[in-house]
Order: structure tokens, then sequence, then C-alpha cells
């Protein structure tokens, strides 16, 4: 990471040379952290995502691991505040982004329903598929986005709503009984509702 | 992805998070229910029923109250203000549209998790679900239009058992009597609760629980002789535990007379298509239940 960091104002340049290994994935997600931590704003970090993003030729995993950095961090939410309005420029294109990051990457599969597969002959794909149909949040990861989503879902672009509610649907499945926002989600969830539902008069009664 | 499956995404996917968010929001999501059934969409009115898990947890009432008030209640209401000779299947295809009961089976609609959950809740769905498809046979045998003839009303008459808690009346001919079985002519939805009813008295017996307390409490509350044919068939494979309690349905005639053509009928096999093998456990089952006696 220190030498990725030694490359950071040429990074995409560096990645090229040394023929863009996938291994070193995890490393310019390390490196997102690393630059969000040690300044007092977000300008380096977003500085960096913006070469990737104008490398066209970069597969997108590249972007996706500096735009979800945040999300592995300790002070998630402080970044997040501070790279609200680029995540939300675009028509919130980034944070849709990540949004579906979190969505695909940060969850486990629900090993619950393994015994469910014994009886079936599928191949391997076709099982972890299956276990991934409705995938356990990474609660430590997830615990914050919520927390900064719920807080700021009325100033988010329409745009974003539908990969948002596919999050609210995934941790009101998995979150236990009772447990942390799963009222503020309902909430939400039944106003947006009210809002969409063409048939349904709630004043009549 | 085009407009119209964004919407219908968005809509199904909300509705899903409210349907399980019952637990921290019981009073709105009861309301959402309560409005949904009278005035919702076809799609919102079919997702609540399928979404039966997170209901019957926390509002095992209030989904029954949907249940029964989507297909019961209405239907009757809407054959009274119409002709009396309604086509009989009218009930069945609107079930039939809003949950998908084929093929029969214990675990096909919310019968036997209501029953598992909320054994209360459970008898009730299933009974006014029974009962009203046997007021229905009753009210067809007295119409004069049948089948697009013109004939002598009968009047069929009720088989009445004495049960520890009082008399009580049974209706049915030979037909209904088997309306517990895959095979009978009964509509799916009802053959599927009958048999979820079945499968939990199984489990209940199985458990140690009291036969003559358990025959009384479901039979009480039945109007319909396939649930004497049910119970018949549970004492038949427990008689040690179930003597007692079958003794006020073997002491009538006109179950022995009933339960004949159920022997006869299981004993023909069954009718199986399933090209995709997508039905294995349930045919299983029901060669199973065959091989009782």
């Amino acid at each position: 990471m220190r030498i990725l960091d030694q490359h950071r104002h040429n990074l995409v340049d560096f990645l090229r040379s040394v023929n863009l290994p996938l291994g070193l994935l995890r490393a310019v997600q390390l490196l997102g952290i690393f630059v969000l931590e040690s300044s007092s704003d977000v300008t380096d970090w977003i500085q960096l995502i913006t070469q990737v993003e104008l490398a066209t030729d970069l597969a997108p995993k590249w972007r996706q691991a500096l735009l979800s950095s945040p999300l592995i961090s300790t002070n998630a939410k402080e970044f997040l505040d501070k790279a609200e309005l680029f995540l939300i420029a675009n028509d919130g294109i980034r944070l849709n982004d990540l949004l579906v990051a979190l969505r695909t990457v940060q969850v486990n599969p629900d090993s619950s329903l393994l015994p469910l597969t014994e009886s079936i002959e599928q191949t391997s794909d076709a099982i972890l598929s299956l276990l991934l149909t409705y995938p356990i949040p990474r609660w430590n990861v997830w615990l914050p986005m919520m927390a900064w989503l719920l807080e700021n879902a009325n100033k988010f672009p329409a745009s974003i709503r539908l990969e948002m509610v596919r999050l609210m649907e995934i941790w009101q499945r998995k979150a236990p009984n009772g447990a942390i926002y799963r009222k503020e989600i309902g909430e939400l969830a039944l106003r947006w509702l009210k809002e969409t539902e063409r048939t349904y008069d709630y004043d009549k009664e | 992805m085009t407009r119209n499956d964004y919407r219908e995404e968005y809509e199904s996917r909300l509705r899903s998070i409210v349907l399980h968010s019952a637990d921290v929001l019981p009073e709105e999501v009861a309301k959402y229910l309560t409005q949904t059934q009278k005035y919702g969409d076809f799609e919102a009115q079919q997702q609540i029923l399928k979404a039966y898990n997170p209901l019957v947890n926390h509002l095992a009432k209030d989904y029954t109250d949907f249940f029964l008030n989507l297909f019961v209640t209405k239907v009757e209401k809407r054959r009274a203000a119409r002709h009396e000779y309604e086509d009989e299947n009218l009930d069945a295809d609107k079930v039939h549209l809003h949950i998908d009961f084929l093929p029969p089976a214990p675990f096909q609609g919310p019968f036997l998790y209501t029953l598992a959950h909320d054994e209360d809740e459970g008898l009730r769905l299933i009974h006014t679900l029974v009962n009203a498809s046997t007021r229905y046979w009753r009210k067809r045998w007295k119409q004069r239009y049948y089948h697009g003839s013109f004939r002598e009303p009968i009047h069929p008459l009720p088989i009445q058992i004495r049960l520890p808690s009082g008399e009580h009346e049974f209706w049915g001919d030979p037909r209904v009597y088997m309306w517990f079985r895959p095979k009978s002519h009964g509509l799916d939805g009802v053959v599927s609760a009958l048999m979820a009813l079945e499968h939990w008295m199984d489990m209940q017996i199985q458990k140690g629980r009291d036969a003559v307390e358990l025959f009384d409490k479901v039979l009480s509350g039945s109007d319909c002789v396939a649930t004497l044919g049910l119970c018949l068939g549970i004492a038949m494979a427990y008689v040690d535990k179930c003597m007692h309690a079958a003794l006020p349905i073997v002491s009538s005639p006109a179950i022995w007379r009933m339960d004949i053509p159920r022997l006869s009928m299981d004993s023909t096999g069954n009718i199986e298509s399933d090209p995709f093998n997508r039905y294995q456990q349930i045919y299983k089952l029901r060669a199973e239940l065959d091989q009782r006696v």
C-alpha cells in the first residue's frame, strides 16, 4: 500500500504499468481509507476516484474498490457525511454504485439454507446462488451505512430509491425482531409505499 | 429495466419491507392489511397472501381476517346479491388467482404455518373456509337450476355426532367426505386446508396430546363431513391413542357408508403430472397418506 501511496497522483498509470493485477484491489481500497483518514477533508479521496473514473479502459472493480473504502473504515459515517455532495452529484450515480457494492460485496451467503440444498442435485455455483438469494449483511459494515442512509433519505435523488429499497428489504428480512433501525425502515417504507400505490386510499377510514 | 418493471419491483419491495415490519409496527401493518383487503390492487393482495410467515408470527388474527374477508365474505355477499345459481367455481377461480394451491398439499398456502404458530387462528382460518365451501354445496342442492337444466331441489340432511362438548351437525355426501384427499373433487384451497389440518393433528398426536380433547376441539368448529373423515384417518393411524376419541365418529353408520368409497379411492393410486420433478416431496407424502387404511 505504501508503494501505491507513492504513486497516488498517477495511480492509474502505475496500475497499468503492473498490468492491473486484481490482487491489488484490496490494497487500492486500503489506500482509499488511508487517504480519507490522513486528511481533514475528502478532497484527496475524490481526486483518486476521479482519476480512476477518467480512465475508461479500467475495469469498474477499481473504481468500486475506492468508492467503497469509507464503508470498511471505523469512521464510516463521518466520511460519508463529508462525501455526501460528491456521492449524490450527477443524479446520485456514485451513491447508487456504492449501494450496489454494499449489497453485492459486503454480504455473506445464508448458510441456514444449506440443509435444503442437500436433497437437491445442484452444482456448487447453483447452491451458492441460492444461498445468496437473500444474503446476510456484514453487520459491522451495514450499520453505519444504514444509519447514514436513514438520516439523509429525504435529501437523496429519487434515482437511488430502488437500490436503497433493496438494501432496506435485506435488512428487514435478516435483522432479528426488534433490532436497531427496523422501526425506522418500516416507517420509511410505509411512507414511500403510500406515495406510490395507486389504489391505496389511506384516508377512507 | 422498463419504467413498468421499475415500478413493480419498487412497490413490491416496499410492500415486502412493510410486511416484514409487523414486529415493530404492528398497528400500522394491521391497518395496511385492512386497507389493502378493501381497496388494494390484485398484486398487493396476492403478495400479502403469500407473505404469511412474518405476518402470522406477529399478526395472526389480522392475517386470518385478511384471508377470510378476501375470499369468503366477499364471495358470499356477491353471490347473494347476484344470481342464486352462480357458477360453483367462481370462488375457486378467485382463490386460485391469488394463491397457487396446485398440487394440493398440507404445506400449500398459509394453513399449516398458521396452525403451527397460532392454533386458534389456524383452526378459524381452515374451518371458515371449509364451512363456507360446505354451505355452497348445500345451496347447490337446493337450487332449482343446476348445470344447465331445471330439477327438483334436494334438501340434504346433516349427520349428527355426539361430541364431548355436545351434539354437532355435519353436512356433506361421500364426495364431500373425501375433500381431505387430493384426488377428491374439492376446491384445491379447501383440500390443502384439510390436508394441513390432518398433518397438524398427526403431529399433535405424535407429541402426545390428548386425542379426545384434540378431536373435540377440531370437530366442534367444523360443519363439514370431511373433517370427520380426516379425524377417522388419524384415529386409524393411531388406534391405541385415539380409540376413545374416535368412538363418536365410528358409532355413526353414515360414516361407514362414506368411508368405503374413500378407502376404494385411496387404493387406486395417484395420477402424477410432474415432468420437471418439482413436486417430488408432495407426491411422496400423498403416497404415504394413501397407505393408511
